[in-house]
């Protein structure tokens, strides 16, 4: 309007009376006029009466000279390059209409259902001169407040087609350059198109509403209502697109390494893992994690993961977020998790969400499936150590569902069935049962419930008893608030326990237990503020409550005096908040902060030590009796956790992180890898939090279309106040512990690389780590120091590590799998001498782990076959057949001095010295 | 509490028996040597001349350790006395008064090396005395469901709380297979090609048939009454004898030596045992230097082993028959198998002298080597000997079997009740 140009307008009126009731004429002869100011003109020169919005005229300059023409034919012409319609109303008003003309007739059959008739309309002949209106107020598509609706041409009275071709080109916002390969869908006509090497593309669409989105990989998602009604041109300019975490996650996107924002994390699917040959053929993403860069374990035998250099102690294992302290059997060769039930796990082992805290070195997020909410199903699957049984059970149609697996060994036998007096006694089992229920109240309410409980027992001889288990309920209440706001309320509660009953010949029955129990709250929340913020913030708090220990006598006669160590309690909350920033295609942002806030709570007696002394019972000062609830300690603060990448382009990006955690509790343990009796300390008045810090840097690359993905990770981290305990130390039932814990500092750094083939015939993965993770206990007290106050290498300081998995499909139904692994011994406290006392040898030890063990090296071969995939088949079959240790490698375990009748004598172990065949038959229905 | 962490060995050895694991015996090599000083000392409430050892430490490879000679040894308890020990044989120093350990006094060991090096033990109060109330023996089925005869001790205390425990078995042996009659070699000059050897039998001039025989304790075994009501002990399992082993035959008497700790003597000696047992087999226990209560004086980080202990004694002694726990059953098995009879020849076979000097063949002879050697004795003359001094004369016996001296002594001890 402000680059009005004057526009001479010569108007010849000539008020011819027309008989007809609709001819109304008009002269009028304009150059490079404004619509409004013709409609202006025709106003004056005649009785009508214009309605429109300004807005529809725009600023298109029209042309035209016209004498004692009807005002239809002015008109017809003036709006001809418009999708503008018009309409003579009792020939006073004329109405303007943007693309859709105004009937004065309704269709045939406009009163049936809508339904109907969007069928009937698609099956007009588009040649046929049936009115064949668009109707859209009505349609049954969801109204989203955020998609844009464009109207493409005018509707037209004489050429009505069934469809017109809407084209345009596709270009990236940022460069200009058009976009290829794009995926443009109709969502509600189930067509698309795919974008030329142009970015143009050409699609034909039925009149009327079209839901249109655009879909690309790195490419953000757009969605527009596109109202058609005649030919057109619609072009996009698109943005780089930010992948939400939690929907990368789901959908395991397959350029996700390359675009996530955080380093060091990685998803294993459980059903990924089946064709992966383990021990006795039992599924267990654990150990599959292991195969992964920077996830190791002590040894066969030995339950626990060391992360980046972490102590076991150190991993949040959360199932549908509750936590489960033992996620294993059996000393961890087994997993406690239903492989059915799981769906996967998502690791962090670098930069961790700020939602999640409370341990330093890793998060296992492991999610059961939803149950199919249409038909029952299940899966079930029979080994040499355990059977399993998983169904999925529809309670209402597309809304609930149950799921419920159950898995138990029936090892039992296997111990009976050997011909060893030694071992008739015994017996060892385990068992978990997993069940979920799911219900969608609504489009914007859900609701996730998950049970678990999981037993180990066994007992040697005839008298004693020992049992661990774990048991977790999560309540996992979702709500969408609108488009851009959803949250979510968890609940969870878990309880890990382990006990031994001892009965024997003499009168020293007992009975003695360990539970560790917490509940918490958490509220999160996510924002998408917009193309370039996601935010996620909330809050959690958990309630602990520590049983140390218990012992008690069994039976009347036992001698054994009741001794309890008080329960302790402490309260652990932490706010959050974190922000996905995507500036561009480029460079990516995860900024993330938590406060986490401890309180260690009473009722309790603490004991104060003289300071700048060793702590023991010499200079314990006195005991300091805490209330019930009174706060005894607190700790806390920041914990930041930022990362960000850079992309040189869709498929190869640079990444770095730094990431700070808190710890408030740690296991007790004096064994060198991790034992089911080992027990869980809240921090007090003289136990500390661990805390780490980690910085990353990674380089990710995605070759031939995302099939290969190579990714070389680096990290550099230190801990502080992490534990450690005096050279025989006694743990349990202990209530003066903080007299036997040390604390000191760790230091861990490596480097990771992976080459992952996710599809075709040969799949699989290559990791290769050298890393280091060293720890230091200094003090100005001997008792106090370990290795003289210097850095050592931690139990499980494994530099080198190489390992293989592959999988080879020769057809649909065999598949041959191999895993090779290989690593660097662990260290070990080797003996530096012996001597003779009180009439016996022994040896002494120095330094801390100054040796190492032999190297470790394994490797296992399974061959897979599905059963036929006849259709009307009852089930779908699965057969897995594997050898564990096919080189029959007997790797060193572990090294020890005994003595015995008076002398030393050197003994090492190892645990499956021997190929392990096993054969496992699933099925599914 | 001790009990649960043994079961727990038991099932990790079960479990990886059953997982196939295996544990192999390796020759341990010394990866680093450190040559400490090995300092083995008792001080119990018992008058008489103490005995402190001193001795280095040695590497895998050796297999006695040095003693350390020429070092000066002195006690000084917390009223200025002192008692001065001397060297009587190399690395044993003795004291040279008689003394014992005195209720409510401390006392502190020091050692001064030849290489003017000096170590000091802290100063150690004498625990408080605790009695053997009552050692007696039970015929069971044990826990693991093994039947034999268990050695139970019930102790009185009145504050102390931690007890290590020694014991000496002395058990009665009869040799199954006595003959009164032994060999005699009336001629043996190898290779005689002159004259074939001679082999008689004569009475015996030495019982051989009653002996009694010895045996230490030698792991390390305590209880402490911390988890107890009481600070008493009661059935407290000091033996177990399998009624398959051929000790308690006859008689046998276990004399059990309490020795009252305090608290960090029983935490000395109860890691030592861990670092030490197969306990460490899979728990595989963070083992360290084991800091006992002596330190140089010289440097704060040279290494010093072994423990100063002062203890309280007490010990009581038990005997019991097998007949009077298992009558008219059958006998253990004894020590060796004694149905396995022999028959050396004389004269190797192949053996043969065509004249003098003119001898082909091994010249040895079976029999009269293996009577040398001690391990035969004479079981009966062979009936079916042939007279061309070819086979055997004599039907034999290991020597355990008819001589009981080969497992123990025929002198019975001082201390021996019937």
């Amino acid at each position: 309007m402000k680059n009005l140009i004057l526009v001479l307008i010569l108007v010849f009126v000539s008020n011819w009376a027309i008989a007809q009731n609709d001819t109304i004429r008009v002269s009028l002869d304009y150059t490079e006029a404004k619509i409004s100011d013709v409609l202006q003109s025709i106003e004056e020169q005649s009785s009508y009466q214009f309605y429109y919005v300004d807005a529809w005229l725009g600023d298109q300059l029209v042309s035209g000279t016209y004498q004692n023409s009807a005002v239809q034919q002015v008109l017809g012409d003036l709006f001809e390059s418009t999708i503008l319609n018009f309409y003579i109303l009792d020939n006073e008003k004329i109405v303007l209409t943007q693309n859709n003309i105004i009937y004065d007739e309704l269709p045939n059959r406009f009163f049936e259902s809508s339904k109907q008739r969007a069928e009937q309309i698609t099956e007009i002949d588009n040649i046929g001169k049936t009115l064949n209106p668009v109707f859209f107020a009505d349609e049954q598509l969801p109204r989203q407040l955020n998609i844009e609706t464009v109207r493409i041409g005018k509707e037209t009275l004489n050429d009505q087609k069934r469809t017109y071709k809407l084209s345009g080109y596709v270009k990236n916002a940022k460069t200009g350059r058009p976009i290829p390969d794009l995926s443009l869908v109709v969502k509600n006509r189930r067509i698309g198109t795919v974008t030329d090497e142009n970015g143009f593309y050409e699609i034909d669409l039925p009149v009327g509403e079209n839901l249109f989105e655009t879909k690309a990989l790195g490419i953000e998602s757009q969605q527009k209502r596109i109202l058609i009604y005649n030919e057109g041109q619609l072009d996009f300019n698109l943005n780089e697109s930010i992948e939400q975490l939690d929907e990368v996650v789901v959908e395991a996107d397959k350029a996700k390494n390359v675009e996530e924002e955080i380093t060091g994390s990685t998803t294993i699917e459980s059903e990924e893992t089946k064709d992966i040959p383990m021990v006795l053929g039992e599924r267990n993403i654990l150990s599959v994690a292991t195969t992964l860069p920077g996830i190791t374990n002590a040894g066969e035998g030995a339950s626990g993961l060391n992360v980046r250099g972490g102590k076991t102690d150190q991993n949040l294992i959360l199932l549908d977020e509750g936590v489960v302290y033992n996620p294993t059997h059996f000393f961890g060769i087994f997993q406690a998790l239903n492989p059915f039930v799981t769906k996967g796990v998502d690791i962090y082992k670098g930069n961790v969400p700020a939602e999640f805290g409370g341990r330093l070195s890793s998060v296992f997020d492991i999610t059961t499936i939803d149950g199919n909410d249409e038909k029952f199903s299940g899966e079930a699957s029979i080994g040499p150590v355990t059977a399993n049984l998983m169904l999925e059970i529809p309670i209402a149609k597309e809304k609930s569902s149950l799921v419920i697996g159950g898995r138990g060994a029936y090892s039992d036998w296997i111990l009976n069935a050997l011909d060893d007096d030694a071992l008739q006694n015994s017996s060892a089992s385990f068992y978990d049962v997993v069940a979920n229920y799911k219900h969608k109240i609504n489009e914007n309410n859900q609701l996730k419930v998950t049970g678990y409980y999981s037993k180990d027992a066994f007992s040697i001889t005839s008298d004693s008893l020992y049992g661990y288990s774990n048991r977790l309920f999560a309540l996992n209440y979702k709500h969408k608030f609108n488009e851009r706001n959803n949250g979510s309320l968890i609940l969870t509660n878990s309880e890990y326990a382990f006990g031994i009953d001892f009965d024997g010949q003499a009168n020293n029955d007992f009975e003695l237990g360990y539970s560790v129990n917490e509940t918490e709250v958490k509220l999160k929340f996510k924002y998408l503020w917009n193309d370039t913020h996601t935010i996620d913030y909330g809050l959690s708090s958990k309630l602990y409550s520590v049983n140390p220990g218990f012992i008690k006598p069994q039976g009347p006669e036992s001698i054994i005096s009741p001794f309890e160590i008080a329960e302790d309690r402490a309260l652990e909350s932490a706010i959050f908040l974190s922000d996905n920033i995507r500036i561009g295609d480029k460079i990516g942002i995860e900024a993330g902060i938590r406060y986490s806030f401890y309180m260690a709570l009473g009722a309790s007696i603490q004991g104060v030590y003289a300071a700048g002394q060793p702590r023991n019972e010499a200079t314990l000062v006195e005991n300091v009796t805490y209330d019930d609830g009174e706060t005894i300690e607190t700790y806390g603060g920041p914990e930041f956790r930022v990362s960000g990448r850079y992309s040189f382009s869709d498929s190869f990006s640079v990444k770095a992180g730094f990431n700070s955690m808190y710890q408030y509790i740690h296991t007790l343990s004096n064994t060198t890898t991790v034992s089911p009796i080992d027990t869980w300390k809240l921090s007090d008045s003289n136990i500390k939090p661990q805390r780490s810090n980690q910085v990353s840097l990674g380089l990710f690359k995605n070759f031939d279309d995302d099939k290969y993905e190579i990714s070389l990770e680096g990290y550099y981290k230190t801990a502080d106040d992490i534990l450690d305990f005096k050279t025989g130390a006694q743990l349990l039932l202990n209530d003066n512990i903080e007299q036997e814990v040390l604390q000191g500092q760790g230091q861990a750094y490596g480097v990771e690389f992976l080459v992952r083939k996710n599809s075709g015939k040969l799949n699989g993965w290559l990791g290769y780590t050298y890393s280091r993770s060293l720890i230091k206990f200094a003090s100005d007290f001997s008792e106090e120091r370990i290795n003289g106050g210097q850095y050592f290498p931690s139990n499980y300081d494994k530099p080198h590590d190489v390992s293989l998995v592959a999988n080879w499909k020769f057809t649909r139904r065999y598949s041959a799998s191999m895993n090779f692994s290989y690593q660097t011994g662990r260290p070990v406290t080797y003996p530096i001498g012996q001597y003779n006392f009180n009439n016996s040898e022994y040896v002494f030890y120095s330094n801390r782990n100054e040796f190492r063990i032999p190297d470790y090296y394994r490797l296992d071969l399974g061959i897979n076959i599905e059963g036929n995939h006849k259709i009307k088949k009852f089930a779908h079959s699965f057969w897995n057949i594997s050898v564990y240790n096919v080189l029959g490698r007997a790797n060193p375990y572990s090294v020890f001095f005994v003595s015995e009748g008076g002398e030393v004598k050197a003994f090492k172990s190892s645990i499956f010295a021997i190929p392990i065949p096993s054969i496992t038959y699933n099925f599914k229905f | 509490m001790n009990k649960y962490k043994l079961h727990i060995v038991f099932f990790y050895s079960t479990l990886f028996s059953v997982l196939s694991s295996c544990v192999e015996p390796f020759e341990a090599e010394t990866q680093q040597f450190e040559n400490a000083l090995v300092i083995d000392a008792r001080l119990t409430d018992e008058e008489k001349q103490h005995i402190v050892l001193l001795s280095r430490a040695r590497s895998f490879e050796k297999s006695d350790s040095s003693a350390e000679q020429n070092a000066t040894v002195k006690m000084i308890d917390d009223v200025g006395n002192t008692y001065a020990f001397s060297e009587n044989e190399p690395g044993k120093y003795v004291s040279e008064l008689v003394f014992s350990a005195q209720q409510n006094r401390s006392y502190q060991l020091t050692v001064e090396t030849s290489d003017k090096q000096t170590y000091s033990s802290e100063s150690i109060r004498t625990p408080e005395v605790a009695q053997i109330e009552n050692l007696y023996v039970e015929r069971e089925i044990n826990d693991q469901g093994a039947e034999g005869v268990s050695v139970y001790l019930d102790n009185t205390s009145a504050t102390s709380k931690y007890f290590r425990y020694e014991y000496e078995e002395t058990y009665k042996i009869i040799a199954p297979n006595y003959d009164p009659f032994e060999f005699d070699i009336l001629y043996y000059v190898a290779c005689d090609p002159d004259r074939w050897y001679e082999v008689g039998i004569k009475a015996r001039t030495e019982q051989k048939k009653v002996c009694y025989a010895s045996k230490k304790s030698l792991e390390i075994m305590q209880a402490s009454t911390n988890q107890l009501s009481s600070n008493e002990l009661s059935r407290f399992q000091v033996r177990f004898i399998d009624r398959e082993n051929y000790i308690m035959s006859h008689r046998y008497s276990i004399l059990v030596k309490q020795f009252t700790q305090n608290l960090e003597a029983h935490s000395y000696f109860e890691n030592l045992n861990k670092f030490s047992s197969s306990e460490s087999v899979f728990t595989d226990i963070q083992p360290g230097f084991l800091a006992g209560n002596i330190i140089s004086d010289t440097n704060n980080d040279t290494k010093v082993l072994g423990y100063f202990e002062v203890t309280s004694v007490d010990e009581q002694r038990v005997y019991f028959n097998y007949e009077d726990l298992f009558p008219g059953e059958t006998l253990p098995p004894y020590a060796i198998k004694c149905t396995n009879v022999g028959n050396p020849q004389l004269i190797n076979r192949g053996y043969h002298c065509d004249g003098p000097f003119v001898c082909d063949g091994d010249c040895d002879s079976p029999l009269i080597e293996a009577i040398l050697a001690e391990i035969i004795v004479f079981s009966a003359e062979n009936e079916n000997y042939p007279e061309d001094f070819s086979g055997a004369p004599y039907l034999t016996l290991p020597s355990p079997c008819g001589d009981c001296t080969k497992l123990g002594s025929n002198i019975v001890p001082d201390f021996w009740e019937e």
